[in-house]
């Protein structure tokens, strides 16, 4: 480098350029010297060359030169870049000095990030990522509602259906379907699939197109249309083996040979997670108005909006109300979008729990921030000799943010493994009713979420420490390390401490609400004996069982043979189990006015054998049950439950009164024979609604539930029970097969997973806020230890040790309590749909998670009280 | 930078690079910008991709007897860039061509 040395004196541009370079962040230094240099030797090169270097261009070269000097300012940002590796490398180093305080630290946010990232991945799949077609807030869900019967939503008529569809101009398509279970010929043994019978829009509608092959024709669900059928791609590969050359070929479906048009892509299943095969659903446009069994789905024109909808909606429903006031009367419409539809009564949970977690977090936050604090003062000589030799305050506190974020992506890092585990354990014990939760993963957008809440968490810990080591006064803090804890930083502890308390507080009493509710809800008699009890479902093909008589005939026999099983006591039917909501039907009383028109009078009805209350265990209070003549051949009798009979004869004797089905003139009068007692029918925290038993003659169910009363465990006859059926059909399959505890358990899965998942978070809080106040209060000791050995010196005894210490964190418990009370007050409101049986501010739960909140901080408490007895005087006074 | 919108400087600087001047101090002469105000603005172009820099061949700076110089280049995206700002800074056109030959012959005069 030859031409550096030429007469640097003389060219006062080149030297100003070296000494401007000093300003440059020094990773860049060297280029931009350079570069600058170059430039103004060449410059001076090419001047001198022309013999034009007077004194004037010399003063511009200079003048140039000084702009290099606005160059170096405006390179001042990437100052920043090269002081934030410098503070990592730092921040790691620190890190790796202090592994255990390290360890600690980054195993409090992993437990608080993973839970989060864990719930989170949850609340993404069922609330928050979009539903999987094509433009799917276009999709909306419609029904059928009855104000002045406070039927707030119900299925649609098919007229109905058809008038909405003609009459509307804000849907690009709508579509009605039905879920319906098949038995599927695949092989030798038949094979029962839930699938659905749709309209030929369906899959328009959805925006869905098979894979392979079409999608339905129009006058393909027309009465008497093609036999045809599409299946889903899991149907095609599990019971077809993936066959390529299956579409165009037959299957026989429920005894009937469908041809097979279309396969659906991989991942679709619409309207339930499980829906494997469609059938185009062949309904009389002539039907009755009065028979509500259908779903409907509507795509909106591009542009049309959800409220534009529904009001154009609401005049039809209008126009048909004065079109057939026999039928239609008060009948308007409900509309939600589909989301809301399918996972709406998951939000509240779901954020119920996101919003537990998050808290469980904060706690996480204030136990690392202490942490980090008592730790900095450790630290706060090293800190003080950094602000001695120049650092500035801004550079201090910059430092430690990044110390705080790398411990928090550290975190945060072990999250995704917590998480990882989390989810997988979470989509395996979750309740199957949850819609979508089998589609939780840690996706982008999950991930997204852990790295952002791990920066904000390193933000929040980190800030308060930093903020407070920007005030340090290095004059102390120089002299003398050990006795500066200034009282700034212990109120700062204090105050976390007591955040901490009301947070774990305020979780807790979540928690033992929910718990309190879950326990009234397992107190809740079903009316039927759980115990002992299988229950398998059957369908019976309408093509080889068209006759009532034949179905009848069938499950007598079916039912005959169950009963002789080695094991079995008694064998029903009916077909709808308890729990699992109800059908309604219209029905007059005898001697009492028929109901005007449009004024439906209808109840809940279950279709049943005679040996169904046995088998169920479900006693009768009243009467007897059904013949056998009764049951299959003679429509002549009918039982009624208790609310039924508190509705209609709350001062008589119901049995022998006569009650008809229908408004038929000539639908036969059946006489009340038994009134059984109530039984929970669709869901444990409801009350039962009059409801009558039919026998299964008058109303011929195709598909029923049979119920096996055992003497030993219920699954061990459920072989003998399937090969019993084939023996009457060999083409008969039987699915679901469960026990009545299962029943029982399924209904009360969501709110088990509900209390489950917030009572762990709650003790997650209620851990780590004892472990937040034993550090601060054991801190606190360590640090008046030449007070407290001053103290015994003096005269105290063990007992005013003790007092003082425990004194000092309790009060801090006491105000964490009072401020966890007052926001529970305001929050558990938002529990209050959740819970059952108990109140939102029931003072008993308040109270005893309180005092149990107080007993664990009284503990926590008494360990570093317990050190502060012990300090001998001599040696703390001794020790400076 | 935000990338997209060019300032009329930053256009200016731009154009003056893409008419074929390679250096920081000949784009200063040719559009009257202080060096206060090329550099950085150069700088930040070479951030938002609209420009690359290369150092020149150690060699010809040897030759020379000075440290070798930066020169700067239009890329694709920078080039895109510059149309889009031409539409809407018109005198941009009449920002001269560099001579055939700056610099003149060594020892001579």
């Amino acid at each position: 480098m030859r031409w550096r040395r030429r007469r640097t004196f003389a060219r006062p541009w080149l030297w100003l350029v070296g000494l401007i370079g000093v300003v440059v962040p020094r990773r860049l230094r060297a280029d931009w010297r350079q570069e600058w240099e170059a430039e103004l030797h060449y410059r001076e090169t090419l001047l001198a060359g022309w013999d034009k270097l007077d004194w004037r261009r010399k003063l511009d070269l200079l003048w140039h030169s000084l702009g290099a000097f606005a160059d170096a300012l405006w390179l001042q940002p990437k100052r920043l870049e090269d002081e934030m590796f410098q503070d990592m490398r730092y921040g790691v180093r620190v890190m790796l000095k202090h592994k255990g305080f390290t360890a600690v630290a980054a195993f409090t946010l992993m437990l608080g990030i993973g839970a989060n990232t864990a719930i989170f991945s949850v609340v993404n799949a069922v609330l928050l990522r979009p539903l999987p077609f094509p433009e799917p807030e276009r999709l909306v869900w419609i029904r059928e509602s009855h104000p002045p019967t406070n039927v707030p939503q119900t299925s649609v008529t098919f007229p109905t259906f058809l008038d909405w569809r003609s009459q509307n101009q804000v849907f690009a398509q709508m579509a009605a379907f039905r879920e319906d279970g098949f038995n599927v010929q695949a092989g030798d043994e038949p094979k029962r699939v839930n699938g659905a019978r749709v309209t030929v829009d369906f899959f328009a509608t959805l925006g869905a197109r098979p894979a392979v092959g079409r999608a339905f024709l129009p006058q393909e669900d027309a009465p008497g249309g093609e036999r045809v059928v599409i299946l889903s791609h899991a149907l095609w590969r599990q019971s077809f083996s993936g066959d390529p050359q299956l579409v165009g070929r037959q299957i026989k479906v429920d005894g009937q040979a469908f041809t097979v048009v279309g396969i659906m892509p991989p991942g679709f299943s619409y309207p339930q997670d499980d829906t494997k095969l469609w059938l185009p659903y062949a309904l009389d446009p002539k039907g009755e108005r009065v028979s509500h069994f259908l779903r409907v789905l509507g795509r909106l024109k591009p542009g049309a909006t959800f409220d534009q909808a529904r009001a154009e909606m609401e005049t039809i429903a209008v126009r048909l109300d004065q079109a057939y006031p026999a039928t239609n009367k008060g009948w308007r419409v409900f509309m939600q979008p589909l989301r809301e539809a399918i996972s709406g009564e998951m939000q509240q949970p779901l954020y119920m729990l996101l919003g537990a977690v998050l808290f469980v977090l904060l706690i996480g936050c204030a136990n690392v921030a202490n942490l980090l604090l008592s730790r900095n003062a450790a630290r706060e000589r090293e800190l003080a000799v950094r602000a001695a030799l120049g650092a500035g305050r801004g550079r201090i506190v910059r430092q430690l943010l990044t110390e705080s974020l790398l411990l928090a992506l550290l975190g945060g890092a072990g999250a995704l493994l917590l998480a990882a585990w989390g989810v997988n354990l979470l989509t395996t014990i979750g309740p199957r009713n949850i819609p979508r939760l089998n589609e939780a993963s840690l996706d982008l957008p999950v991930l997204g979420f852990t790295l952002a809440i791990a920066l904000l968490t390193g933000l929040i810990f980190g800030l308060a420490p930093a903020w407070q080591h920007s005030r340090l006064n290095i004059n102390t803090a120089l002299k003398d390390g050990s006795r500066m804890a200034g009282g700034g930083s212990r109120r700062l502890r204090q105050s976390l401490v007591v955040a901490e308390i009301a947070f774990a507080l305020l979780l807790l009493i979540g928690a033992g609400l929910m718990l309190k509710s879950f326990a009234r809800l397992q107190q809740v008699a079903p009316g039927f004996d759980a115990q002992r009890g299988l229950t398998m479902e059957i369908n019976l093909s309408p093509a080889k069982y068209a006759r009532r008589e034949q179905r009848a005939a069938f499950l007598q026999q079916a039912l005959e043979r169950l009963k002789t099983l080695p094991g079995v006591e008694f064998a029903g039917a009916t077909h709808r189990l308890p729990l699992r909501g109800n059908s309604a039907i219209g029905f007059q009383i005898e001697g009492r006015p028929a109901p005007a028109p449009g004024e439906s009078v209808s109840v809940n009805y279950r279709s049943i054998s005679p040996d169904y209350f046995r088998a169920m265990g479900a006693p009768l209070a009243a009467g007897r049950t059904f013949t056998e003549e009764e049951g299959w051949q003679k429509m002549s009798a009918v039982i009624i439950n208790q609310a039924f009979q508190r509705r209609y004869w709350p001062d008589e004797n119901p049995l022998d009164k006569r009650i008809r089905i229908g408004r038929a003139p000539d639908s036969p009068w059946l006489t009340i024979v038994g009134v059984a007692a109530d039984v929970k029918e669709s869901g444990l925290n409801t009350d039962t609604e009059a409801g009558m038993y039919l026998p299964y003659v008058v109303a011929p169910a195709p598909a029923m539930t049979l119920v096996l009363r055992t003497v030993r465990e219920p699954l061990s006859v459920a072989a003998a029970a399937g090969a019993a059926i084939r023996q009457v059909d060999s083409e008969q399959a039987v699915s679901n097969i469960s026990t009545l505890e299962q029943l029982l358990s399924e209904t009360v899965a969501q709110p088990r997973f509900n209390t489950g998942l917030l009572a762990l978070f709650a003790l997650l809080a209620l851990l780590l806020a004892a472990v937040g106040i034993y550090g601060v209060m054991s801190y606190a000791v360590s640090s008046r230890t030449q007070e407290i050995g001053l103290r015994v010196a003096l005269g105290a005894q063990a007992r005013d040790v003790l007092k003082l210490v425990v004194g000092q964190g309790m009060k801090l418990v006491a105000f964490g309590l009072a401020l966890g009370l007052l926001a529970a007050v305001g929050l558990t409101r938002w529990l209050k749909t959740l819970l059952f049986g108990v109140e939102a501010t029931d003072p008993l739960t308040y109270a005893a998670i309180a005092a149990l909140l107080a007993a664990v901080a009284l503990l926590a408490c008494y360990i570093p009280a317990r050190r502060a007895m012990k300090v001998d005087p001599l040696v703390a006074l001794r020790h400076e | 930078m935000a990338k997209g919108y060019l300032s009329y400087t930053m256009a200016l600087i731009l154009q003056a690079l893409d008419n074929g001047y390679k250096y920081g101090l000949e784009v200063m002469t040719v559009t009257g910008l202080a060096s206060g105000t090329v550099y950085p603005a150069l700088r930040r172009l070479e951030d938002a991709g609209y420009v690359d820099s290369k150092w020149e061949r150690q060699s010809i700076a040897q030759a020379e007897q000075r440290p070798a110089r930066k020169y700067y280049e239009v890329t694709e995206e920078g080039r895109e860039a510059l149309a889009e700002a031409r539409k809407r800074f018109r005198l941009l056109d009449h920002l001269e061509q560099p001579a055939p030959k700056l610099k003149p012959a060594r020892g001579k005069g």
